[in-house]
């Protein structure tokens, strides 16, 4: 049981985006997949919940092939793999209460008051429940960050994806989304997939793997990606590590980096 | 220099175009079917199609009216000269006026601006909703785009062109009437006469309208629902909602003013 992809390869606008990756997601596992920005890591995860259908392989969530259901069967994969978006992807017509309450309603088939009950108590988890009438056009980035998460929790997935869910918040609204994260999975025992490119989120991952143009370069814990003989990946690992700057800036051999002397 | 005949490339053009409006069209019909099984049973949120009524219908009052009244204007100025100079009197401009602007021009004209004003609106929101992937979070929570976004916008846009259609052949027939008579001395009588209307008029009028009120809105929500990613995605979604919207508008009028003629109304 888990999520599983083989072999997936994945062409968009004639480049090929995912190539023959393979990877899996254990139960109870937080397993982070890292990579710099346009490394597939995205659409990867996308075939997870059928967003997006891959050219080649083939994706199972708890031993069901997927990547094959029509449209109306992956409601049931969606119920049992929430999926929290790059953007807080909230309906700009809802209060915050609202889009929490709105899957409740559709999915769990709750009346509006216990909608909206169920969704204060998942507000109030994330720490935001005092935001819950308001408009996501009137809160922050991190408040609308946490009502995209309350509103997948809520729904009690099996499975949870999050798509680079600290990525433009400042560092002490990450380290609370870091929290959360790792409290819902060990509280609730869901299996947890992070793709981030935010390497000080890396200290919550049971297991990391670094897709690289495409391609899955290496899979481990942390200790063993840093213990890597691969010059990718250190480089990678490396540029989170502020001290690292110098060391970066002094390789010859992407001049992507240099810009970090400056 | 000598410039060869390629016929390969007109035939790979012709080709490619038809795919492409074949495609266009295909995907247009199953939005719409998907979107009116959305009307059985209504999963919008309260109030939505008021809003969307309200935004397609009331917003547009003010330019629906300055474009019909400067079209009945302009045209009854131009058809009073002429009828003058051919006919030597007006007395059959008000009618045949008034026949025109109910069967053609009134419903077309109003089409053409809800197309450009309402049509954009939708494209953009539904656009933008896509490129910040908020239609996929509704996919997520078990909701169909087509049945929660479109289904509402196509109802209520369908409502308020119909309506203003109506709003805007009035419009246009009074300052035709006002400019008949200030200009030209034709009484308000004389102007105002649905001698040359008949029932097939105001069936085509209407049935336009309607044709109109239903495909705008499916235009701009196709054009808005298959926008890439990137604000780049928005401005191309937008501008194929009005153009795709506009042309299908000016076809439209020209289908069902052949099948009208065929069945002899």
């Amino acid at each position: 049981m888990g999520i599983e992809m083989r072999n997936l390869t994945k062409r968009l606008g004639g480049e090929t985006v995912i190539e023959g990756v393979d990877l899996s997601v254990r139960m109870g596992e937080i397993l982070f997949v890292v990579g710099e920005s346009g490394a597939g890591k995205s659409v990867l995860m996308r075939h997870v919940i059928g967003l997006h259908k891959p050219d080649w392989g083939s994706v199972y969530v708890d031993g069901e092939r997927v990547d094959s259901l029509p449209e109306k069967k992956l409601y049931t994969v969606r119920e049992r793999c929430g999926f929290v978006f790059q953007h807080p992807a909230l309906l700009d017509f809802l209060s915050l209460e609202g889009n929490v309450a709105m899957p409740l309603r559709r999915r769990r088939g709750m009346g509006g008051t216990q909608a909206a009950e169920e969704a204060r108590l998942w507000l109030r988890r994330v720490g935001i429940v005092d935001e819950g009438s308001r408009f996501p056009d009137e809160v922050g980035a991190g408040v609308k960050k946490r009502a995209s998460i309350a509103r997948v929790l809520a729904l009690q997935p099996r499975y949870v994806v999050y798509d680079e869910p600290t990525t433009g918040l400042d560092p002490v609204s990450a380290r609370r989304i870091d929290a959360l994260i790792k409290r819902h999975a060990e509280e609730q025992d869901v299996s947890t997939i992070v793709v981030s490119h935010d390497l000080r989120s890396l200290a919550i991952a049971h297991r990391v793997a670094f897709l690289h143009r495409g391609r899955l370069r290496a899979t481990g814990t942390l200790d063993e990606l840093r213990a890597s003989s691969d010059p990718v990946v250190r480089r990678f690992l490396l540029g989170g590590n502020p001290q690292s700057t110098e060391a970066l800036a002094t390789q010859d051999d992407d001049i992507c980096y240099s810009y970090r002397r400056e | 220099m000598v410039i060869e005949a390629q016929p390969h490339r007109a035939v790979f053009f012709l080709g490619r175009t038809a795919v492409g409006v074949i495609r266009t069209v295909g995907s247009m019909v199953l939005l719409g079917g998907r979107a009116l099984s959305g009307l059985r049973r209504p999963t919008w949120p309260a109030g939505e199609l008021f809003s969307q009524a309200y935004l397609a219908g009331n917003r547009s009052l003010l330019l629906v009216a300055i474009t019909l009244a400067f079209v009945g204007m302009v045209l009854v100025f131009h058809a009073c000269i002429q009828s003058q100079r051919v006919l030597g009197e007006m007395s059959l401009v008000g009618p045949a006026f008034l026949q025109l602007i109910i069967r053609e021009f009134g419903p077309t004209i109003v089409a053409l601006m809800i197309a450009a004003r309402v049509g954009a609106g939708i494209s953009a929101e539904l656009a933008s909703m896509v490129v910040t992937e908020q239609v996929d979070a509704l996919r997520m929570n078990g909701a169909d785009p087509a049945r929660y976004l479109v289904a509402p916008r196509l109802v209520s846009v369908w409502i308020m062109t119909v309506a203003l259609c109506v709003f805007g052949c009035a419009v246009a027939a009074v300052s035709g009437a006002v400019t008949a008579n200030l200009l030209f001395g034709l009484s308000y009588d004389t102007f105002i006469s649905f001698s040359m209307t008949r029932t097939g008029d105001l069936v085509t009028g209407l049935a336009k309208a309607s044709a109109y009120g239903f495909y705008i809105p499916l235009a701009a929500s196709w054009a808005g629902l298959s926008a890439s990613s990137g604000s780049e995605g928005v401005g191309r979604a937008t501008t194929a909602g009005v153009v795709v919207g506009s042309l299908g508008v000016i076809v439209l009028s020209a289908v069902i003013g052949a099948a009208v003629f065929g069945l002899g109304l």
